[in-house]
């Protein structure tokens, strides 16, 4: 993973190390949250991440070794888990593992394309320090678009729908839903950059 | 509420998107040049593509991995045969499941966890990176009938590939098991994970 550097964190057995995630789990938690409404009237993104973190500093043995983005990749796994515990507890009594392989590819492309943004970070080294807290910001941005722009965003980076796979999901031409993606970045960007967003 | 207002400016960005889409080499200067009465309007969507696309999987050098160079007739050139127990990268091999024309398919464990994947080494230009993790996916899932709760997505690991070539996983987390599911080639196989 680009975003995440040899060397950032140290021993992996080390509750500060975990802590150091803290912010890029919130943002892959709270991106799964806003694709699922009903989730987030339910359950606190914070509150799962902590969660995670806890069960992940109970189970470290099961990460004997490696770099900051297997860790990463491993952080993931026990979030996925630690969802997808939530979803069985919330009145899903049935083992459903369709929904939560779905629930596990979002994360997973999600993660990637989350990375992929803070890699491409053109900003000097001093200013990269708070790229988790970046990330943070991003996911509350997307949070507060209107909900169609959301969902067209959220389809393409969770998904990665195409274009035409959106507008027939959707029931609406390429060109509107261009539209929706046009506006909703624009909208990204105002939140982000110009309203300065924290 | 009104309906989203239209604007030629929404099927340019539609038709622009869509060659990314297909990783074709999109040319930003051309269109802003084709269509100056809307070149504001674009050049600012281009400002916002450039600094989410990446977020939204659009990159727009997204063709430097899913465009076809190879001369037509020209096959694809193969890695290196690998032995299992060879170290490849963050990998150790398990075996060689097989190789055809998109690439070469092997399991390996991650090292330093116990995680098991499935790995296979595609050369830019066979698939689409997109196509090429599609595809995967659905063969891991119909040859081994997976229906595995930690079974992930896979995904691109260009990093530690091998020159000219992209590496995608497909990551089962054994939690301890001492075997796991693995599209071996014939449906339901398990591969023993008793290294």
């Amino acid at each position: 993973m680009g975003a995440l550097e040899a060397n950032e964190v140290g021993d992996h057995g080390d509750p500060l190390a975990l802590e150091w995630f803290r912010s890029y789990l919130c943002a892959l938690a709270r991106i799964q949250f806003a694709a699922r409404p009903w989730l987030a009237a339910k359950l606190d993104a914070s509150d799962i991440v902590h969660e995670t973190l806890l069960k992940a500093l109970a189970a470290r043995e099961q990460f004997r070794s490696g770099t900051p983005a297997e860790m990463a990749a491993w952080l993931r796994q026990v979030l996925t888990r630690t969802l997808a515990n939530e979803l069985r507890a919330l009145g899903q009594q049935k083992h459903d593992a369709g929904a939560e392989r779905s629930l596990e590819a979002d994360l997973d492309a999600s993660s990637w394309r989350l990375d992929d943004w803070l890699a491409a970070d053109q900003s000097t080294p001093s200013e990269q320090v708070g790229r988790h807290e970046r990330a943070t910001a991003l996911a509350a941005a997307v949070s507060a678009l209107p909900p169609e722009q959301q969902e067209v965003v959220l389809l393409k980076h969770c998904h990665g729908l195409t274009l035409a796979e959106i507008a027939a999901r959707l029931g609406r031409t390429p060109a509107s839903v261009a539209g929706l993606l046009r506006r909703g970045l624009e909208r990204l960007r105002k939140l982000l950059i110009e309203d300065n967003m924290p | 509420m009104n309906p989203p207002e239209l604007s030629d400016v929404d099927a340019l960005i539609a038709d622009f998107v869509q060659v990314v889409e297909r990783g074709q080499p999109p040319d930003p200067e051309e269109l802003l040049a084709q269509h100056p009465a809307h070149a504001a309007e674009l050049a600012l969507f281009l400002r916002d593509l450039h600094q989410f696309g990446s977020f939204l999987g659009l990159s727009m050098h997204a063709s430097e991995l899913t465009t076809d160079f190879r001369p037509p007739g020209v096959p694809l050139a193969h890695p290196a045969a690998e032995t299992p127990g060879e170290r490849f990268g963050e990998y150790d091999l398990i075996e060689v499941i097989g190789q055809r024309g998109d690439g070469q398919g092997v399991p390996r464990s991650l090292a330093g966890t116990n995680l098991a994947v499935a790995l296979r080494q595609v050369q830019p230009g066979s698939l689409g990176a997109a196509e090429a993790a599609r595809r995967l996916r659905e063969e891991v899932a119909n040859a081994a009938q997976l229906n595995h709760p930690n079974l992930n997505a896979p995904r691109p690991g260009t990093d530690r590939a091998p020159p000219g070539y992209v590496i995608l996983v497909h990551e089962a987390f054994t939690r301890g098991e001492r075997s796991v599911p693995y599209p071996a080639g014939a449906p339901g196989r398990v591969l023993p994970y008793d290294r």
